[in-house]
C-alpha cells in the first residue's frame, strides 16, 4: 500500500527535474540581463512574500547575480536527483521547494498553472514519509518502523478533489463551455501544439459534448474517485482528458504532471503491496 | 496527540486552498461580468489570505494556487511582432516549453490593451510597468536580430479566429491578427 509514497516521490522529483532541464536550451533567455526580461525589471512586481535571485543577490552582497544563478541552476536539479534517490529525503525535498519557488518566482510573469502544481507536490514530498520507501536513508539509517500512510493518502485525494472541483465549477459558469466555444478557442490559441486539426468536428456536437464532458469529469471528480466502483472509470476519463490536453493543446508538462498527481492517489495505492527490504 | 495535530493541520490546509478557491471563482465572476463584487464574505476570506501569516503559508504550501484553469472565459491571445529595417522579428526559443512560458506571458502582460477601462492608480502602475517589459522585449529582439536600424517596432497583434457559431454558418476558417498596439523605440 506505501508503495504511492515511493512512487509520488520519484515521479514528482523526476517530473520537476525534466520539467527543469526542458528550459535549459533558453535558460539565458528567461534568467539573464541578456534575456527578454532583464531581472530587475522583472523583480519590480514580485511579492515579498518569497525570494528571487535579485533578492538574494541583495542580501548576499559578495555574490554576482551570474554566479548565484549559476549555483542555484546546479543546487536544483542535485536537490531533485537526491530526492529521487531518497538521499537525505526530507532536507532534499525541503531544498527543492525552496529552489523550485525562488526560480519561479525569479521569472514570475513567465508562469503558468504546472508551477502551481509543482510547487504544492514538492511541498507535499516534505510533509509525507517519502523517503521511508525504498530509499537510500532506509539503507543507511536502517529505520523499519511502520508508517500510518492514511492521512497523507487522504490529504492528496481531498487537495486533488477540490482543485478538480473548482477547475469545472469555474468552467460551468462561464457560456463558453456550455455552448463549445471554449474548447473551439483554447484549440485555435496561438502557440499551442496539436497533432492534428479537429476543425473537421466544427459541424458535430462533438466541441459541446467534450467541454460538458470535461466539466462533469472535473465537477464530479470528488464524488466518483472515492467510490471503488466507479473509480477505474473516472480515473480512466482523467487520463484521457490530460491525454488530449497534451496532444490537442501542446500542455505536455501540466498533463504529465496531473496524470502522475491522479496515478498517485487513486492507483498506486490499490495496487497489491509488495514486500521489500528496501 | 501528534496524529491528531496532523488531522487539525490537514483540516487547516483543505479549508484554506478551499478559500482561496471559492474567493478568486466569486471575484473572476464578477470581473468577467464588469459586476461589483461586494459580497461581504469574500471580503473578509480576501481580507484574511491577504495577512502575512496567511500569504506566507500559501506561498511556501503551494495551497496559494488558484484552480480556474481557462474558466468562465478562455481568455484571447495574441503575438508580439518587433519590426526592424523592414524585417519582421519574433521572440524565437530552442524549447518549445520556453516558447510556451513566453506566450502566456504576453498573454498576461497584454491583458490591459485588450481590456481598457480600468483608471484605478494600481492598474494605472501596472500598465506602466508592462509598457517598461514592452520596451524591454523590443530591445531584447532588436539585440538578438543584430539589427542595423536606430528604431524598432513592437506591435501586439490579438489573434482572432472565427468563432464555432461563425463556422457552422460558413465564414471561413481564418487567423487573422489584429495590430492592437504599436511602440516604436528609438535605440541609439
Amino acid at each position: 500500500m506505501k508503495t504511492w509514497l515511493f512512487f509520488f516521490r520519484i515521479n514528482i522529483a523526476g517530473f520537476a527535474l525534466i520539467h527543469f532541464l526542458s528550459i535549459q536550451p533558453d535558460f539565458n533567455d528567461l534568467y539573464s540581463y541578456h534575456g527578454y526580461v532583464y531581472p530587475d525589471i522583472m523583480d519590480n512586481t514580485t511579492d515579498t512574500i518569497s525570494l528571487t535571485l535579485t533578492g538574494l543577490q541583495g542580501m548576499l552582497h559578495k555574490v554576482g547575480y551570474e554566479t548565484l544563478l549559476w549555483i542555484c541552476r546546479i543546487a536544483f536539479p542535485i536537490s531533485l536527483l537526491m530526492l529521487i534517490l531518497g538521499l537525505f529525503t526530507r532536507a532534499s525535498a525541503i531544498v527543492s521547494l525552496f529552489l523550485q519557488l525562488l526560480l519561479i518566482k525569479s521569472i514570475h510573469l513567465y508562469e503558468y498553472g504546472v508551477d502551481g502544481f509543482t510547487t504544492f507536490a514538492l511541498f507535499y514530498c516534505c510533509i509525507f514519509p517519502v523517503g521511508r520507501v525504498y530509499s537510500l536513508d532506509n539503507r543507511l539509517l536502517g529505520k523499519r518502523d511502520n508508517i500510518d500512510d492514511r492521512p497523507y493518502l487522504f490529504l492528496l485525494k481531498a487537495h486533488l478533489s477540490i482543485a478538480y472541483f473548482f477547475s469545472g465549477f469555474d468552467k460551468v459558469i462561464g457560456v463558453t463551455w456550455r455552448n463549445g466555444e471554449a474548447l473551439w478557442k483554447v484549440m485555435h490559441s496561438h502557440n499551442y501544439y496539436s497533432i492534428f486539426s479537429l476543425d473537421f468536428l466544427a459541424g458535430t456536437p462533438f466541441f459541446v459534448i467534450s467541454c460538458w464532458a470535461t466539466m462533469i469529469l472535473e465537477l464530479a471528480y470528488g464524488i466518483f474517485m472515492n467510490i471503488s466502483v466507479t473509480r477505474p472509470y473516472w480515473l480512466i476519463g482523467i487520463v484521457l482528458l490530460h491525454l488530449f490536453i497534451a496532444l490537442f493543446m501542446g500542455l505536455f508538462f501540466f498533463s504529465a504532471l496531473l496524470i502522475i498527481l491522479n496515478i498517485s492517489a487513486y492507483y498506486v495505492p490499490m495496487l497489491k503491496p509488495v514486500q521489500s527490504d528496501l | 496527540m501528534k496524529k491528531r495535530l496532523l488531522y487539525g493541520w490537514i483540516g487547516f490546509h483543505l479549508l484554506f486552498i478551499l478559500l482561496i478557491n471559492s474567493a478568486s471563482s466569486y471575484t473572476s465572476y464578477h470581473d468577467f461580468h464588469h459586476q461589483k463584487a461586494n459580497s461581504q464574505v469574500v471580503k473578509g476570506i480576501t481580507k484574511l489570505m491577504g495577512k502575512k501569516f496567511f500569504r506566507y503559508y500559501g506561498r511556501y504550501t503551494g495551497a496559494e494556487t488558484g484552480y480556474g484553469f481557462f474558466g468562465i472565459n478562455v481568455r484571447s491571445n495574441g503575438m508580439l511582432i518587433g519590426e526592424c529595417d523592414g524585417k519582421e522579428l519574433t521572440a524565437d526559443f530552442k524549447s518549445y516549453e520556453t516558447s510556451l512560458r513566453f506566450f502566456s506571458m504576453t498573454n498576461a502582460l497584454t491583458d490591459d490593451f485588450i481590456k481598457p477601462g480600468d483608471t484605478s492608480q494600481v492598474k494605472n502602475i501596472m500598465s506602466e510597468y508592462n509598457k517598461l517589459v514592452f520596451k524591454n522585449i523590443a530591445v531584447t529582439m532588436f539585440q538578438k536580430n543584430g539589427c542595423q536600424d536606430s528604431t524598432i517596432s513592437v506591435s501586439y497583434n490579438l489573434l482572432s479566429y472565427p468563432s464555432l457559431a461563425a463556422v457552422r454558418a460558413d465564414t471561413p476558417a481564418r487567423y487573422q491578427l489584429i495590430k492592437l498596439i504599436t511602440a516604436t523605440y528609438s535605440l541609439r
